[in-house]
């Protein structure tokens, strides 16, 4: 707790010293001449403030920050006096020769912007200077020189220029090389070689880094490649004396260090030389309509894939490009569709390669053409056009008229659909004729089936059910009729047990049973007659079945005879004379009769 | 529900006529020349040798077996689809044509009928009048009419009529509420069948399309040969049929009218 609140008041106190301290910003250099390969440091330095925005350069022609800002600040407290101040460093690089002025710079502190003055360096074109070591204490001397070339100086716009990169050193131990701010904007660059070596500068010999790009411009006019700048990661020894250890004269001697490995690495930015190329245009006189801009030399060759197709069928033309230059650049045109083709865009393939300082590769095209009807006779010539820089004269390839023999699409033949963008055929059905199907072999599978099965069957699905649902409906009707109309199930059972007696009666006649015989004879006329007239069977009588007969409009003669049976009947049962069989089987008949003649009036 | 049944008893009568009548064979005009001494009066053992002569590139012949197996009453789908090839095969396309329709309309789900009606048609070429064959949503609609045949419509008019019957006598035995409602159902698929029925055997007899079967017909502007000449149709073009008269025919082809004589066209 004491100690937070001994820093808040020490800030406090700082920020109030500060306060009325006035601010001051600097502008320094390292050196005031440099060649146009050397960089040099450069600092803005900005006293009594520990916050202040970064330094805004109003003018540096001739020369490009190549690393910063690598920004520290400082805080020294002197006899009671606090001061503090923030410095920002850059490395520059020179773009050309000549005088430059660096600044004014200006630097906003609080709100307020503050300025420096304008520094003014040379900068000169001669032979590199020895570039010692920026920590200084190396050992030996140390050159390390950049050199940007070109093969040609003038070339044709889309001509290929080789640039070589070339870094020379000696006593220097270089760990790393890392090319910065290669010359893009001015058109293609495509690195050819990376190759180390050793080589003799100046007499002298040096250890050698190459770096090789092929430049392809694409603007015409002087082109001023600025110089390329190169970090390098520079190993050094570090000795006791330099790491402040006591000198030891022992201990100090370099196999000790080399022992220890007691190195330390460090990045230099160095720049090359600037460059102009000059980039003219390709000449008009004799530019053929086919030319495209390729610069080179180049070689072409086409071919179709038949020439006797039908209309409608696709023929598949080749063309092989290949040669000496960009073949980016070097491209060919196909026509779109016409009124005798349907034309699909091209499939490519390229190959390309870097021999020789040269771009060389091929192209191919594959492209799909599809004659639309049998008039049709061939596919137009193809071309391709290219400068020569060598002999500065435009060279045309031309190969065709192709021939074609186009029959008419046969009856039915289907067109084929489309290719695709690409030329790839889409289609995965081709028709070749059109025939009919086989005939059908089995006649059960051909439907036919002997007549007169097929109409039997028929005409019994179709009649049957409805009379049987007639029938069964007759049926069910009378079933539920039987259950509940008892008038009805009375009538319907009359004559079914009258014969039931009557067949009683038989038997007990087989029997000599005159009372039984009788009885059932009068019980199956009563009931008989009882059934159909909805009456009691005792209600039936000798005495009174006549009135019930002729009530129910019975012939008198019919119900004469009914009552003369049943009085018969009850003489038979209840008297005591014999049993006469012969007469009983007559009464038997009579009685049979008698209820058929009931059965007829009484229905 | 009684006047519904009634009404399907009363056309029980009607429907066998048509039944008979579908089932008749047609009168088509042979006119071949490869005819076979000996018709097998067996439709069975006709079509299998007009399948032998076939086989054996006997292309009229066949054509002859196939057509007595026709006219011995065994009309079949298949029967027409394998004249129609053979007719085919003798280069007589509206013949083809024509068998080929009879085909389609006992057959009408068999792709390889379509197929070979589709082919033959397109032999004709520009003259290739057909259709006035409706879109597939109104066949979708009527699919009744076009992807059942006349046969199949009776059978299931038979079928369901039977089940109505039955489930009517079930409920008077043993009374179920579902029953009454499937009866209801039996009895409109019965309707909807007898009516689809009706109507493929009016369209089939009302003769209202037919194909030309003859090399080139002159199509005149009157039904005699003074008539002037209005435009030809060749073989296989296929025409509606407006009127008849006295051995000629009116046709309307491609929105054109005229007549021909009726040698030249096979009524469907």
């Amino acid at each position: 707790m004491m100690r937070v609140v001994q820093t808040a008041i020490m800030t406090a106190c700082v920020g109030a010293m500060l306060a009325h301290a006035e601010v001051r910003v600097m502008a320094t250099v390292d050196r005031k001449a440099i060649s146009i390969q050397e960089t040099m440091t450069l600092q803005v330095t900005v006293e009594d403030t520990q916050n202040a925005g970064q330094p805004v350069f109003k003018s540096m022609s001739g020369f490009g920050i190549l690393q910063g800002p690598v920004s520290s600040s400082q805080m020294l407290m002197n006899n009671g006096t606090m001061s503090c101040s923030i410095t920002y460093t850059y490395v520059l690089g020179p773009k050309a020769v000549g005088s430059h002025t660096i600044g004014p710079i200006e630097v906003e502190v609080g709100g307020k912007t503050y300025r420096t003055d304008a520094m003014v360096v040379e900068v000169t074109q001669g032979a590199s200077q020895p570039t010692n070591s920026a920590a200084g204490g190396g050992q030996g001397d140390q050159n390390i020189v950049i050199l940007l070339q070109a093969d040609k100086t003038n070339a044709y716009q889309n001509e290929p220029i080789l640039l070589s990169l070339t870094l020379l050193y000696r006593n220097v131990a270089i760990r790393g090389i890392e090319p910065q701010g290669l010359p893009t904007q001015h058109g293609k660059l495509e690195e050819v070689s990376k190759r180390s070596g050793r080589t003799a500068y100046n007499g002298v010999e040096h250890d050698a880094y190459q770096y090789q790009m092929l430049l392809i411009p694409y603007k015409t006019g002087p082109i001023a490649i600025d110089p390329v700048a190169v970090k390098l990661q520079i190993q050094q020894q570090v000795s006791r004396q330099q790491r402040g250890m006591r000198d030891d004269p022992f201990f100090n001697d370099d196999i000790f260090d080399q022992f220890f490995g007691r190195v330390r690495v460090f990045e230099k930015v160095v720049q090359s030389n600037p460059l102009t190329l000059e980039v003219s245009p390709t000449p008009d006189e004799g530019k053929p309509a086919s030319f495209n801009g390729a610069v080179g030399t180049y070689t072409m060759s086409a071919s179709i894939s038949t020439n006797a197709l039908n209309a409608g069928e696709p023929v598949t033309l080749t063309v092989d490009l290949s040669g000496k230059g960009d073949l980016d650049v070097a491209s060919m045109t196909f026509p779109t569709n016409t009124p005798d083709f349907r034309v699909y865009d091209p499939e490519v393939t390229k190959q390309r390669s870097v021999a020789g300082g040269q771009i060389v590769g091929s192209k191919k095209y594959t492209q799909m053409w599809v004659p639309c009807s049998e008039h049709v006779t061939e596919i137009p010539r193809v071309a391709f056009s290219y400068f020569d820089p060598a002999t500065k004269q435009y060279v045309e390839i031309a190969h065709g008229p192709f021939p074609l023999k186009v029959s008419p699409a046969p009856h039915g033949m289907a067109q084929i659909a489309d290719y695709g963008a690409l030329g790839q055929r889409k289609a995965v059905i081709k028709m070749l004729k059109q025939d009919i199907l086989d005939i059908k072999k089995d006649p059960a599978r051909a439907g036919i089936t002997r007549r007169a099965e097929t109409d039997r069957r028929f005409i019994a699905t179709l009649v049957v059910p409805p009379v049987a649902a007639a029938v069964l409906g007759i049926v069910a009707r009378r079933r539920v009729r039987l259950q509940t109309d008892t008038a009805f199930y009375r009538r319907s059972h009359a004559k079914s047990r009258a014969h039931i007696r009557i067949a009683g009666a038989s038997a007990a006649l087989r029997a000599q049973d005159g009372k039984a015989f009788y009885t059932a004879l009068a019980d199956a006329v009563a009931h008989f007659i009882a059934d159909h007239l909805q009456i009691s069977a005792p209600q039936v009588a000798a005495g009174t079945v006549a009135t019930h007969l002729r009530d129910a409009g019975v012939p008198d003669d019919v119900s004469a005879e009914t009552a003369w049976l049943l009085e018969l009947c009850d003489y038979g049962r209840f008297a005591s004379t014999g049993f006469n069989e012969g007469a009983a089987a007559e009464h038997l008949d009579r009685a049979e009769g008698l209820l058929g003649r009931l059965r007829k009036e009484l229905r | 529900m009684k006047a519904i049944v009634a009404a399907c008893v009363l056309a029980l009568p009607g429907m066998l006529r048509a039944a008979e009548g579908a089932l008749a064979s047609g009168m088509i005009d042979i006119g071949t020349n490869g005819a076979v001494a000996v018709m097998p009066a067996d439709g069975v053992a006709a079509f299998v040798r007009g399948n032998m002569a076939y086989i054996g590139t006997n292309y009229p012949a066949a054509a002859a077996y196939y057509q007595a197996a026709l006219d011995a009453g065994f009309r079949a789908g298949g029967v027409y689809y394998n004249l129609g090839n053979a007719w085919y095969r003798c280069a007589r396309l509206g013949k083809a044509i024509a068998a080929y329709r009879h085909a389609q309309v006992l057959l009408p789900r068999d792709s390889d009928v379509a197929e070979n009606l589709a082919t033959a048609r397109l032999q004709q070429g520009s003259d290739t009048l057909a259709s006035g064959e409706r879109s597939g949503a109104v066949r979708a609609f009527l699919f009744l009419y076009y992807y059942v045949s006349p046969d199949e419509t009776l059978w299931g008019f038979c079928i369901c009529l039977a089940s109505f019957f039955v489930m009517l006598t079930w409920h008077w035995f043993r009374p179920q509420p579902w029953l009454r409602h499937m009866k209801s159902v039996m009895l409109v698929c019965a309707l909807v069948l007898a009516v689809s029925g009706a109507t493929h055997v009016y369209w089939t007899h009302a003769g209202t399309e037919g194909v030309v079967i003859v090399e080139t017909v002159a199509v005149r502007s009157g039904p005699s040969e003074g008539a002037t000449g209005l435009f030809v149709l060749n073989d296989g073009a296929e025409i509606k049929v407006t009127g008849r008269e006295a051995g000629w025919i009116k046709i309307k082809a491609a929105e054109k009218n005229g007549w021909v004589p009726d040698q030249a066209l096979e009524v469907l």
